[in-house]
């Protein structure tokens, strides 16, 4: 165990590296840099002197992979490298948004704790009774719906009903904590309900699965209640596949947020990573990317450690 | 002892076709629904052709953005053209994609994902990384990568779906692998002598093969979601297909004026979604002998 644990955290440096390698290539591969996206329709009249210059000074004369190691070097030293258009350093362009997304990731996964767990445990227990069938319809229905079209319907029928509008200028929660919370509210519970979608399905199931277990079954004939069994036998050994889903729930919720950034213009990661892409501002997209990377590949590692102390029969050899 | 009561066990006729299929409407309604509407949705991307009422691509500026009508029942579009009709060519985009994706997620993550967790060791470690990185890349951003690096056809779109989500089922299916190579018969397989080849064939495979099509079932509704997305942000399937993504992003510009121009083609995915999933649920509930009769 103790020698597996190393190993994996040994391979984080690796995996995040193999990621940052992929989308430096990817990025770059993109028809058109910077200088084309800031000129547009004028890049025509760019004299072939002054793209040199921008081109040299951009580094985007180098190799790709040339260009990746000075990035990779860079960031052993801990600098994260300026923004193209900005020219600001990315470090402090990132800490300026990164509050807003990872309170939208955390208020999504309460949220979707808190609807997936109670409902699919109730749905497994009552199966194909009427509460099973509510629950799954809604885990299912809220699974279905688009989180953006939801973000759209939330702020059409908002407007229509309530005269409701998202508030056009972003209040960080220390600043502001009334108008932050009313602006992240909804693309929060959306973005929740997606994630609770499926956490609730995969709760229902295998807990279902666990209550025809033999131990399950031992438990009953020992005359122990429902709530015991349920609780005490059934709920441990059902949650483990639930955990494993839990990462996979994490990458979800990033690509979520990407979109409901978007839409509810809260100026986080997801929409400065689509407006990097597009203006091909290189290095944040890399930073950014790094990011989400660590994020995923952390959560990866404690769901494999959790699911060993969860089901003894899992040996990491 | 099992085989000497067969001999002796009276002939007792086994419900046919019609009466098996009343049954399980009757216990699972929301599964039979599901199955239904994604029959139905398959038809209707076959026979677009048929089926809609105009063309997706007729332009009539005279005509555009009418309320829903007789004529066109959930009216038309900013450039005049029939949303319902739009709407059934849609399906054909979301089945191609989501069908097409699905299986190819399916085919290159259950090989991944069973041969690692059987064997495990140095293979399940180095192939568990590189999905590790695919994991830890974000999937949107994967798929918008590719297709602006190559292009927005449909085979870009359905292998560059079909490798994300490929990574995700390698990982289920491993888990599960290593949950069933742990049990009693397989160890007692191993003991008689049986070759890796037929253990994996005989034993894991089939142990494992509901988790395989519960995880695809589940995936076609997500790809469904996914290609919407990417088709709202723009990346999608190239026009002039319609597309249910496409829709919704063409109609945020009239959204609070004219919102039915947003109802439709969102509800169309929320209920591809919403039957895909319900019968992968019911296929899961048939398919996994540990629920099953019960």
């Amino acid at each position: 165990m103790g020698r597996y644990l190393l190993a994996r955290v040994a391979l984080v440096v690796p995996t995040l590296l193999g990621v940052t390698l992929v989308v430096s290539v990817a990025v770059r591969l993109l028809p058109g840099d910077i200088i084309d996206q800031v000129a547009g329709p004028d890049v025509a009249y760019v004299n072939p002197e002054t793209r040199a210059a921008l081109e040299r000074r951009f580094a985007l004369d180098r190799s790709i992979i040339e260009q990746y190691a000075n990035w990779v070097v860079d960031l052993a030293r801990g600098d994260l490298g300026r923004s193209l258009i900005s020219g600001r350093p990315i470090a402090s362009e990132l800490m300026g948004r990164l509050p807003a997304t990872a309170q939208l990731g955390v208020m999504g996964l309460a949220f979707a704790l808190a609807i997936a767990l109670p409902v699919g445990i109730l749905s497994a227990v009552y199966r194909d009774g009427p509460v099973d069938f509510l629950g799954r319809s809604l885990a299912i229905l809220l699974l279905a719906a688009p989180s953006f079209w939801l973000g759209l319907m939330a702020i059409t029928y908002g407007f229509i009903l309530f005269g409701w509008t998202p508030p056009l200028r972003y209040h960080e929660l220390w600043e502001n904590p009334v108008a932050n919370l009313g602006t992240l509210w909804v693309p929060a519970l959306i973005l929740g309900a997606h994630v609770s979608g499926r956490l609730m399905r995969l709760t229902r199931t295998t807990v279902l699965e666990v209550l025809g277990e033999d131990y399950v079954r031992t438990a009953r004939a020992k005359g122990l209640r429902d709530r015991a069994v349920i609780l005490g036998h059934a709920l441990p050994n059902a949650l483990i596949p639930v955990v494993t889903e839990f990462g996979l729930q994490v990458r979800l919720l990033i690509g979520g947020t990407v979109v409901l950034e978007r839409i509810f213009s809260i100026p986080g990661m997801g929409n400065y990573l689509l407006t990097s892409i597009q203006q091909r501002d290189y290095p944040v997209v890399q930073a950014i990317v790094l990011l989400t990377g660590v994020v995923v590949v952390l959560s990866n590692l404690l769901v494999d450690l959790v699911y060993s102390v969860l089901d003894p029969r899992i040996r990491y050899g | 002892m099992a085989d000497g009561t067969v001999l002796i066990r009276p002939a007792v006729r086994r419900p046919g076709g019609w009466a098996r299929l009343l049954r399980l409407a009757r216990t699972k309604p929301l599964g039979v629904f599901g199955g239904v509407v994604v029959l139905a949705l398959l038809a209707v991307g076959l026979l677009a052709d048929q089926l809609a009422p105009y063309s997706y691509d007729d332009f009539d500026p005279a005509r555009r953005l009418l309320p829903p009508s007789a004529a066109f029942p959930f009216g038309t579009d900013e450039q005049g053209r029939d949303v319902l009709s739009r709407v059934i060519y849609g399906a054909r985009v979301s089945m191609i994609v989501a069908v097409g994706s699905a299986v190819v997620a399916t085919l290159i993550g259950s090989a991944i994902g069973t041969v690692s967790g059987y064997f495990g060791g140095a293979f399940d470690l180095v192939t568990q990384r590189v999905v590790d990185v695919w994991l830890a890349f974000p999937g949107l951003i994967f798929v918008i990568f590719l297709v602006g690096i190559l292009s927005n056809s449909f085979p870009v779109l359905i292998l560059t779906i079909g490798l994300l989500y490929s990574a995700g089922s390698s990982r289920v299916v491993r888990g599960a692998v290593l949950t069933t190579r742990e049990g009693l018969y397989v160890e007692a397989a191993r003991a008689l002598g049986a070759r890796h080849g037929r253990i994996l064939l005989r034993h894991i495979i089939p142990n494992v093969m509901a988790v395989i099509i519960v995880n695809a079932s589940a995936q076609l509704g997500s790809i469904i979601l996914l290609e919407s997305s990417l088709s709202f942000l723009g990346f999608g399937p190239p026009p002039p297909f319609p597309s249910w993504g496409r829709m919704l992003s063409e109609a945020r510009s009239q959204m609070v004026y004219h919102p039915n121009l947003m109802l439709f083609p969102g509800l169309a995915v929320t209920l591809a979604v919403f039957s895909f999933n319900m019968l992968g649920d019911a296929i899961r509930d048939i398919l996994d002998p540990r629920l099953r009769g019960r």
